[in-house]
């Protein structure tokens, strides 16, 4: 899968980079603001975001309303904040919520892959992803 | 016309003679001011006044006499007020009715009106007679306790308002902070985790996968606190639901667990201690029950023993005669400090084959109760 990091922290950035190319995946690029990441967004068109609620003087959910009127692209919320949300998922695949394991991490990238190469995934939803509505219909 | 004329006797009032009538010395000298007016005359005039009226209204009884009572009204009088009188005039009925009128010098006062026909026997009205009061007083201690009743609503809704503020901010606050403390979890976590891959040295590389181990527990515990309803207390098996698999699978060890697991709520104050517990222990099972791949069964239960609570953790390992590495290591102290921390007890035992260790401990905080 070709990846979109969107996310403030760079340590944080870091590590899902690591994890991402770990796995396998290609990671297009890092993104700390909605402004960038919808830039980058439009160059890459990406199978998978992974995408921050609270970014750089933006916010995570101006990304997903991009993404959701652009293109069939998928995201997932990787937030301390689910809250933010108030039940509404703006078209993502689920939310992981911070702090998350690594394990957790890698299972939900695993589970992903299987989803958006050939979905409905094979494999349990893991620990740390909650399905929006949309993809409870189809992949639970 | 005989003598107990209304005509008469205010004929003779007037002429302040009415000294040998009870009735009319009674109404002449009564503190409630009191007129007759004659409607069968042009414009209703005042064809008697007692002296009370003359005192509460400051007109003499020269200056009365003769006039339609329409000279007590003023600029603020309710003109509502005046037609309802003169509606009852007109219609020869009775009325009750709060006005504001004015006195002589210009000052205004409530008048509590009482108007009434006075009919002949055949049914003729000949008179109105009339009762004023001064009601002033009464009306400013309503408007006084109505504006004390809306000074005192303003303030109690001022009041709710601040403490709404109040409440709403310390809301956003504590969800700023939780925010922070979960960003700050995931990045020491992040920080560990990058460390040990640039780690070339196979035992530190060890000592801070042990720490990561430890400080993403702590990051699970509070996650599940925060995302509950009731952030008093924590469901210890639904936790250990979540971390154990995690825990094993993080290893490829080849290890099988086991959980069998009722749901045991715990005060949230010992939810950390215990979920360090559960992480120590199975993380040295895994590092020292087994022969290298040789793989093995950890099994994980919790049960309810009246106010306690027993978290059980076996191997079928190697067997705890052998577990040495295990003595004077910073993980045995911290497993030590945890049990003592939540006011519990550990017990090792030989689970044949393997090492079951036993944490009892109390289902409710000691300092709840």
């Amino acid at each position: 899968m070709r990846i979109l990091i969107v996310e403030d922290e760079g340590l944080i950035a870091m590590e899902i980079e690591d994890t991402v190319v770990e796995l396998g995946h290609d990671v297009v690029g890092w993104e700390a603001s909605a402004d960038s990441a919808i830039a980058s967004f439009d160059a890459h068109l990406p199978d998978l975001i992974l995408l921050d609620i609270e970014l750089l003087q933006s916010s995570g959910l101006e990304v997903a309303r991009h993404v959701q009127r652009a293109t069939k692209s998928r995201f997932v919320f990787l937030t301390a904040n689910p809250a933010k949300l108030e039940g509404e998922f703006f078209g993502a695949i689920g939310v992981m919520s911070k702090p998350f394991t690594s394990e957790s991490l890698k299972a939900s990238l695993h589970y992903l892959h299987e989803g958006v190469c050939d979905p409905p995934p094979k494999r349990g939803l893991p620990h740390g992803l909650r399905l929006g509505p949309d993809y409870n219909a189809i992949w639970a | 016309m005989d003598e107990s004329d209304p005509v008469r006797l205010t004929d003779r009032l007037n002429a302040e003679q009415g000294a040998g009538d009870p009735f009319a010395a009674a109404v002449r000298a009564t503190r409630m001011p009191m007129i007759i007016t004659d409607p069968r005359q042009d414009d209703n005039p005042i064809v008697f006044v007692n002296d009370a009226f003359c005192r509460l209204t400051g007109y003499t009884r020269e200056e009365s006499l003769g006039n339609n009572c329409r000279f007590l009204q003023g600029e603020k009088t309710d003109r509502e007020a005046v037609s309802a009188i003169r509606q009852a005039v007109e219609s020869l009925e009775d009325i009750s009715i709060e006005l504001l009128n004015y006195t002589k010098d210009g000052t205004a006062f409530w008048n509590a009106l009482y108007l009434s026909p006075v009919a002949t026997e055949g049914g003729e009205v000949q008179f109105f007679f009339s009762s004023q009061l001064d009601v002033t007083a009464d009306r400013e201690r309503e408007r006084q306790a109505l504006e004390d009743r809306d000074a005192l609503e303003d303030a109690v809704r001022e009041r709710t308002a601040e403490l709404e503020a109040a409440l709403e901010q310390k809301t956003l606050l504590l969800h700023e902070v939780d925010h922070r403390v979960k960003n700050n979890l995931q990045m020491i976590s992040a920080m560990i985790r990058s460390q040990a891959r640039f780690s070339k040295d196979a035992a530190a590389k060890e000592a801070l996968r042990t720490t990561l181990s430890r400080v993403e527990t702590l990051g699970i515990v509070h996650r599940r606190l925060y995302e509950s309803s009731d952030v008093a207390s924590f469901d210890l098996s639904e936790f250990i639901r979540e971390t154990a698999k995690e825990l094993v699978d993080s290893r490829d060890s080849g290890i099988e667990l086991v959980l069998e697991l009722v749901p045991v709520e715990v005060p949230a104050r010992a939810a950390s201690p215990l979920s360090l517990l559960l992480n120590e222990i199975i993380t040295n099972a895994m590092q020292h029950a087994f022969a290298e791949d040789a793989g093995g069964t950890i099994a994980v239960r919790t049960s309810q023993d009246g106010e306690n609570c027993i978290l059980a953790i076996e191997d079928n390992g190697k067997g705890f005669e052998s577990g040495t590495v295990w003595e004077h290591s910073f993980g045995r102290r911290l497993i030590d400090s945890l049990v003592r921390q939540i006011g519990g007890y550990l017990e090792w035992s030989d689970a044949k084959p393997g090492t079951r260790a036993t944490i009892t401990f109390p289902s409710q905080d000691p300092m709840a109760r």
